[in-house]
């Protein structure tokens, strides 16, 4: 892409082809995407966004704090007036990293998107930080794990149906989850809902990391217990280079 | 038959063989009567999996040398096995193929017939898929390897019903499995990566048989109940043969 933005590799690229046109201060409010034949993309410095014949396809957005996607990224990148470049959109590219990225896609009407988003500003405007309850007050997941630490979980004496889908619905908690369906023994550390780290043990092979997960769609009897650091071989993290590997390698397809 | 499944894979070595032969076991010991067709006519590897040395193959099916009943073998569990004969004598034409899987079906008659198909996208692949109602694709976690999955799947679509992805050989990956399972989903089953799938090939006993109670059993037990459209599972107070049964 050949551009403003071009020494800032965002870790999902946008979907550029031949640039169309610049803009000093891009306005998402004033632009009027149903007269936009065929499919563009809007970079900007920190995002992007793909729109096809008014329907927003696609969005993306990438600072030095944050990653949002979908209509996340399209509700921070519309909070700035920010410069920006218009290109063709490649089709190809944006197909390929909505396969890989669906957490990017949209799909909706860019009028209704703005309709919307600017009913979330209004609602900001009115309500203010000052009615937010604040945090101390609210019962966090520290509290509410107090009270499970050492038990046996209440689904069913303990027994799940299937541990994935145990495990996405975990709410906040914080701690240790232990499963076992009687030969397979796993352990998963969860952080505020978010499963950081996992290990498991067949009595013959052990496994750790992000590979745990993909074993986990089982039925077992589970416990969760304190939060305790997990070892390194256990770390959950999804390998950046790989994912810009698998997107390469796709294109190709 | 209650249904046929064509068992592909974008390169070689990706465990393909090993998932078949397995899976087949698993669905005979459930009391299905399975058929197995080893179609990889030049890397053929079922008979050596089953630990079997057969005097008549499907090439000599196919040349006229042998009847259907004469290349057929029985395994553990009862599985009866179409093996490729390891020595090729000559490529076989994707209408031989199918004329001679349609001879074998006639006199097994099976419940399930799963294809062990040649790697990659050949005609013999094309042939082995739309002789079959299903297919499923069997991939290892590299990046070149879940790529080619994809373009198997691609190709393959609208020849016969994708049925999923088997992982197999997983090791450390780093991709999470929301990420494969769009793209080359649904994920059937994820068999990790044991050193004791190599012993259980060299020694000719086949792993479910020797590991019942492992994760990779497991697993074979999903990509079955998945072929079968019923869930399977260890039945524990007895042992080989017939150590598995339906669910309820």
């Amino acid at each position: 892409m050949a551009g403003i933005f071009e020494e800032i590799e965002m870790r999902i690229p946008a979907p550029a082809g031949k640039i169309l046109g610049k803009q000093a201060c891009f306005d998402f409010g004033g632009w009027d995407a149903e007269g936009i034949k065929g499919a563009i993309c809007i970079s900007f410095g920190t995002g992007w966004v793909a729109v096809e014949r008014g329907r927003v396809i696609a969005a993306f957005y990438e600072d030095s704090q944050e990653q949002l996607f979908g209509i996340d990224a399209l509700s921070r990148l519309c909070q700035s007036s920010i410069s920006a470049e218009l290109y063709e959109c490649d089709g190809r590219l944006l197909e390929t990293l909505v396969r890989i990225f669906p957490e990017i896609s949209i799909k909706r009407s860019y009028r209704d998107l703005m309709l919307e988003i600017r009913s979330l500003d209004l609602i900001d405007t009115i309500v203010g930080p000052k009615f937010v309850e604040p945090a101390a007050s609210i019962p966090s997941g520290a509290v509410s794990q107090e009270s499970e630490v050492g038990l046996v979980d209440e689904h069913d004496n303990g027994r799940v149906a299937n541990l994935e889908e145990y495990l996405s619905k975990i709410g906040d908690f914080t701690g240790i989850v232990e499963a076992s369906d009687g030969g397979l023994n796993f352990s998963f550390w969860v952080r505020e809902g978010k499963i950081v780290a996992a290990l498991m043990d067949d009595g013959g092979i052990k496994v750790g990391g992000n590979s745990v997960l993909y074993f986990c769609g089982i039925p077992a009897k589970v416990r969760r217990s304190p939060w305790q650091d997990p070892p390194p071989e256990a770390r959950c993290s999804e390998n950046e280079k790989e994912v810009r590997a698998l997107l390469a390698s796709l294109e190709t397809v | 038959m209650r249904r046929s499944v064509a068992v592909v894979s974008g390169k070689g070595g990706t465990g393909k063989s090993f998932v078949t032969c397995n899976t087949a076991i698993v669905l005979a010991g459930a009391g299905f009567k399975t058929l197995i067709v080893d179609a990889d006519t030049t890397m053929a590897s079922v008979e050596i999996i089953y630990g079997i040395t057969p005097q008549k193959t499907l090439q000599d099916l196919v040349s006229g040398e042998a009847k259907p009943e004469e290349v057929l073998y029985s395994g553990p569990n009862g599985v009866l096995i179409v093996p490729s004969g390891a020595r090729l004598k000559r490529r076989i034409r994707p209408s031989e193929l199918d004329a001679a899987i349609a001879s074998v079906l006639e006199v097994a008659a099976p419940d399930f017939l799963l294809i062990d198909a040649p790697a990659g996208l050949d005609a013999e692949v094309l042939t082995a898929v739309m002789m079959t109602e299903a297919h499923l694709v069997v991939c290892n976690p590299e990046i070149t390897s879940l790529a080619d999955a994809y373009k198997v799947k691609s190709v393959l679509s609208g020849r016969s019903r994708y049925l999923g992805a088997v992982l197999n050989k997983i090791g450390r990956i780093e991709l999470s499995k929301f990420r494969v399972a769009n793209l080359i989903g649904p994920i059937l089953a994820a068999i990790p990566e044991d050193a004791r799938v190599r012993d259980s090939i060299n020694c000719g006993t086949p792993y479910v048989l020797k590991y019942p109670e492992s994760m990779v059993t497991k697993q074979i037990l999903r990509v079955a109940g998945a072929i079968a459209g019923v869930d399977l599972y260890l039945k524990k107070e007895t042992r080989w043969p017939g150590f598995l049964r339906r669910s309820k």
